[in-house]
């Protein structure tokens, strides 16, 4: 898995590749967080997964642990570009009613809180 | 009239749905290919042919001699896929009375309700796919013969003229819409007469709903199935046999094959599930799920569980005689001096069927103290934890089995677990059949040894509660006064 991050007109898109699963959550976390506490100004966040084409419950869990934290500080997360492994995924676990899902990072940036 | 049904030719589709043969791919709670063995009863065929490939085991296992169906059921092997009509070319003679044949995944529609018309003599129905033909009826010989040598022959009858609509299942979106199709009211057609479902929810045998379950018909669940509180099935949900559904988990659109756990908390919705497959009808798109917690497939048994079990029970089983062995031998004298219970023997169905006379605590005196200090700490079942050391018994497993008022359920299981402790040890035994067949049933398909040590754990636990709030436990086996 690799991570990639970066800050557009004040918001922040985190670009996830590869497979999020129990092997790769807790860089995934580690990260995030570092990117976090660097970046504390920026309330809006995007995930990119368009490159990433597995996850499984703990890298479900994962995001749901970084929404936490960014809603804690009055942000909010959205998701762009699910493929199609991972939008079952977020289907069948419901956790398509916890984010918001987007067909592209512009359409998130677009969409009105 | 004769019949040959090829189950040999490859279906793409079909591979994605699991292990089994796409023949027995169920659609609306029923395999494909009991429709055809129906269609074959219904046109008067004596003999069915079917052509075997892959899955042939399992197969031969679902048809048996054909009786279940008034048929004689012989079975063959394809040779060569590609060539599946050479079956028919190797005694052309003996198709000459007239032939149904059906090659790969047809779907042998209904169009109305019974009594359909009786095909004529001398016309052919033919249904084509790609050029070829997946789908015959005729009486008529030299149609027959032309059909078998692969010459051009023009089928006259019209399908809708009998009653039938023969479709092929192309690809996953086809299986998908039948599944619908069927649960949302076809069904009914493909039903013997007299049997109505006036609102379209049908519930197979030994199904265990509690009342916290949302049912929104059209909706089929198939046999043996349990359904976990404030789960939600429907509308247009096809459950298979033995499926287990965990709590609060909804199902709408969907078809669930055969042996299939669902974790708690999903939406399934407009998707096919196959054990730990997930399968989007519209391109087939298939997701192998890993977390067994989510989605599972039952039956996978492995003698190496059984034998995690046998090892895990006996250490705990050994264990609990320790600790139990003190406090009986305090207690026991006590109780037997107060008459407040006895052991009694009581027959029953040991390991490998073998007969076995139990000792199961009666309780003669339900309102004493002592009484239900002892059954709290599950003494009454030392006897029976002490079998399970001795390796008569299992210790967590199927309730044991009466020799002769248990034979229905003992024939319902494929393997048999009789144990000191199974669910109905905390609840008492309910002398319910029903239920007892479905718990049974569920263990047979869910048993690890982790839901094991769930089960002894709760159960202890759960009596030593019981007890402490003042409820008192009778025997988990009912015994027999006459023994």
């Amino acid at each position: 898995m690799n991570v990639r991050f970066e800050v557009r007109e004040g918001r922040g898109v985190i670009a996830v590749s590869g497979a999020l699963n129990i092997a790769s959550v807790d860089s995934l976390r580690d990260q995030c967080s570092r990117w976090m506490n660097d970046n504390d100004a920026i309330r809006q966040i995007v995930l990119d997964l368009g490159a990433m084409d597995f996850i499984d419950s703990a890298g479900l869990g994962v995001m749901v642990s970084i929404l936490k934290r960014v809603s804690e500080r009055g942000g909010d997360i959205r998701i762009a570009r699910l493929q199609k492994q991972p939008r079952v995924v977020f289907e069948i676990t419901r956790a398509y009613k916890i984010f918001e899902i987007f067909d592209s990072v512009e359409e998130a940036f677009k969409a009105k809180a | 009239m004769k019949a040959v049904f090829h189950t040999g030719v490859p279906a793409a589709w079909g591979d994605a749905l699991g292990e089994s043969p796409w023949c027995l791919a169920t659609a609306g709670g029923k395999p494909l290919l009991e429709y055809w063995l129906e269609l074959a009863a219904e046109l008067g065929v004596n003999e069915v042919r079917l052509v075997l490939g892959d899955g042939a085991d399992e197969i031969e296992a679902f048809c048996g001699d054909g009786s279940r169906w008034g048929l004689k059921v012989d079975y063959g092997f394809l040779k060569n896929v590609n060539d599946p009509d050479a079956y028919l070319r190797r005694s052309p003679e003996h198709w000459s009375d007239g032939l149904l044949y059906i090659c790969g995944p047809v779907f042998p529609r209904r169009l109305n309700m019974p009594p359909w018309p009786k095909p004529a003599e001398g016309v052919t129905w033919q249904l084509q796919n790609d050029g070829k033909t997946v789908c015959l009826l005729s009486r008529h010989q030299p149609d027959i013969q032309a059909f078998i040598s692969g010459a051009i022959f023009a089928a006259k009858g019209k399908w809708a003229d009998i009653g039938l609509a023969p479709v092929t299942l192309r690809d996953m979106q086809a299986y998908y819409e039948l599944n619908m199709s069927l649960v949302g009211g076809e069904s009914k057609l493909y039903v013997s007469q007299g049997y109505s479902s006036r609102d379209g929810a049908s519930i197979g045998y030994n199904v265990m709903i509690p009342p916290s379950v949302e049912l929104r018909p059209p909706l089929s669940i198939g046999n043996d199935c349990r359904i976990h509180p404030m789960a939600v099935v429907g509308p247009n949900a096809v459950i298979g046999d033995h499926v287990i559904v965990d709590r609060q988990t909804e199902l709408s659109e969907c078809v669930v094959l055969d042996s299939t756990y669902l974790g708690r908390n999903l939406e399934i919705k407009g998707k096919i599930v196959s054990g730990s497959r997930v399968i989007s009808p519209g391109d087939g798109f298939v997701v192998e799920f890993e977390e067994p917690w989510l989605l599972a497939q039952l039956e996978s048994y492995s003698k190496v569980n059984d034998f995690v079990r046998a090892i895990v029970g006996w250490a705990v089983a050994a264990g609990l005689m320790l600790v139990q062995v003190i406090p009986l031998l305090f207690f026991y004298p006590l109780i037997s001096l107060l008459g407040v219970g006895r052991y009694r023997l009581s027959a029953r169905m040991g390991l490998g069927g073998r007969l076995l006379r139990i000792p199961v605590w009666t309780t003669l005196n339900s309102q004493s103290r002592l009484g239900r200090i002892f059954t709290g700490l599950s003494l009454d079942l030392f006897p029976l934890i002490a079998l399970a050391v001795f390796g008569r018994l299992w210790l967590c497993g199927h309730a044991p089995l009466h020799p002769t008022r248990d034979q229905a359920i003992r024939k319902r299981l494929r393997s048999y677990f009789p144990a000191a402790i199974d669910y109905s040890t905390r609840r008492s035994a309910s002398g319910d059949r029903t239920v007892e067949a479905t718990d049974a049933l569920y263990y047979e398909r869910y048993r690890s040894p982790l839901e094991d040590l769930r089960t002894v754990f709760g159960t202890l636990s759960g009596r030593l509660f019981d007890a402490l709030s003042g409820e008192s436990a009778d025997s988990a086996i009912p015994c027999d006064p006459d023994v």
